[in-house]
């Protein structure tokens, strides 16, 4: 099963397996992942489930579309070239070993 | 040992105990929820789980091990039947002394008391437990009357059509969604529904249930006509569960009366979600609002106001709905509205209607523009003044208004 890094806004890493299909989202809300809220359950509602990817995976991730784009605008935290709606980023294979920050705040 | 009992298992009851953890509570958390499952979405339950295009096991708000690491106890199937002033709550599962006192008991649907409402095969759907009904009676069903035009009847009733089902809405006022949106949304989205082959009558009251051999058969019309139906929803709205709080004198108006921290008359007792009765900020005034993001962040000031911390809750109220390719979302409150003012186009199904009060926008419902609804959280928050021509005017900068 593919794992994905979490790593909170002051440090503290987390690496959790996720099955693939499942979004990054949903691997920090089953997992007990603090700081991603997720407030609409992955619907592309409410822009409460921002991470930051690692620099070295952003390449690697399906582009933007038109609704999260729109979403990123209005997240908590500030919005950084690498940010991403984590409900929108579905872990496969090829994604084993994403790294993604948390931001500090989600609302 | 006497922490904090909530009561109640879903959004609110869920906010109320992380954010009590995140502001610092150190007694015990004890969820009391009636269901036999941890918190979960309930969105999808009129949409894609109907469909079965979500799993079971990502329904979850949160998994198991954010309450071991919160520790945050919950107790299933635990119906509170009474609260003692002396300091515990009564249940189906014994009693529990608290401390403090959250009551997040939320809302149950509310049945018609008319003749076959009993029937066999007539639901309505809150809970896990009444979507898993639903589809298990939508599997052998080929006709469906939805009574009730609002999100939760019309949600259903665009998944159903989609899985090849006759479905007939019956809505009593003249509009669908008359209670909640302005006349041209209301419109755009009845002739939506009638293009993807969804009969809505409205005007049309439901007189009775037929039934043969115990189940439901067909729905009888106050203007003479007669659906037939193997199943019969009824979703003509929610009853909030005000009764643990109003034996104790804590309810009235509707709700568990609270202010903008979730603090009854009580000082040990707190409320947030669907029951509640309090201040908004956004309104201005004490409401009552059933949504997901007010669940959401009542509950979070509530907790933190258990915590001994004060939170401003100042979130301008937002709602979603997703009905066939119609991404719907809504901000503000439109009670007390002037005027409607269309953005963008209504026919390519790509508009929002700005709802005004002078030269300020109250309230917005988009249809497939989130970037409007987006900008409409932030506009609606602060003090700003637009015309109604600047608004139509789709090369006018709304984030001009932002500065």
């Amino acid at each position: 099963m593919p794992r994905v890094i979490y790593r909170s806004h002051d440090g503290e890493v987390r690496d959790v397996d996720v099955a693939s299909g499942r979004s990054v989202m949903l691997g920090a809300t089953m997992n007990g992942i603090p700081g991603i809220d997720a407030d609409c359950g992955g619907t592309l509602s409410c822009a409460t489930c921002h991470v930051y990817v690692d620099a070295a995976w952003l390449d690697r991730l399906p582009p933007v579309d038109e609704t999260e784009n729109d979403l990123l605008e209005n997240v908590a935290s500030q919005r950084c070239p690498n940010s991403r709606l984590s409900c929108q980023i579905v872990v496969t294979d090829e994604l084993d070993g994403l790294s993604v920050e948390i931001p500090e705040r989600q609302f | 040992m006497a922490g904090l009992v909530i009561v109640g298992g879903s959004y609110a009851g869920l906010n109320i105990a992380s954010s009590a953890r995140q502001h610092g509570y150190s007694e015990s958390i004890t969820m009391l929820t009636d269901e036999a499952c941890l918190p979960y979405n309930r969105p999808p339950l009129s949409k894609a789980f109907l469909l079965g295009g979500v799993e079971r096991e990502t329904l979850p708000l949160r998994g198991e091990a954010f309450y071991r690491d919160n520790c945050i106890d919950v107790v299933f199937e635990a119906r509170a039947t009474e609260v003692d002033r002396e300091g515990y709550v009564a249940t189906s599962k014994g009693r529990f002394d608290f401390a403090q006192l959250a009551i997040a008991t939320g809302t149950r649907a509310k049945r018609l008391p008319i003749p076959g409402a009993d029937l066999e095969g007539v639901v309505t759907l809150r809970s896990l437990a009444d979507a898993d009904y639903i589809r298990e009676r939508l599997a052998g069903s080929r006709s469906v009357v939805v009574v009730g035009g609002g999100f939760i009847g019309l949600e259903l009733a665009a998944s159903m059509v989609k899985s090849g089902i006759e479905v007939t809405v019956v809505e009593g006022l003249d509009r669908v969604l008359a209670r909640v949106m302005g006349e041209t949304m209301s419109r755009y989205i009845e002739e939506e529904f009638a293009r993807q082959g969804v009969q809505i009558t409205c005007r049309s009251g439901v007189e009775c249930i037929e039934g043969r051999e115990g189940r439901a058969t067909a729905v009888c019309t106050t203007d003479g006509l007669r659906h037939a139906a193997d199943l019969v929803v009824l979703a003509v709205g929610a009853v909030p569960n005000i009764e643990l709080a109003d034996h104790l004198g804590l309810a009235s108006s509707g709700g568990v009366l609270v202010d903008a921290h979730g603090r009854t008359a009580d000082r040990r007792i707190f409320s947030a979600g669907d029951c509640a009765f309090g201040f908004n900020h956004f309104a201005g005034r004490s409401i009552r609002l059933e949504s997901v993001q007010n669940a959401t962040d009542q509950g979070k000031a509530a907790g933190a106001a258990i915590a001994g911390r004060e939170v401003v809750n100042d979130t301008v109220p937002w709602f979603w709905s997703d009905q066939f390719d119609m991404k719907l979302q809504m901000v503000g409150l439109a009670q007390g509205a002037e005027r409607e003012v269309v953005r963008g186009s209504i026919e390519a199904g790509k508009f929002s209607v700005f709802y005004m009060r002078g030269g300020r926008v109250v309230a917005i419902d988009s249809v497939n523009c989130v970037s409007d609804h987006v900008l409409g959280r932030k506009l609606l928050a602060k003090d700003h003044s637009v015309s109604d021509a600047e608004i139509a005017d789709v090369d006018f900068n709304l984030r001009s208004l932002l500065d």
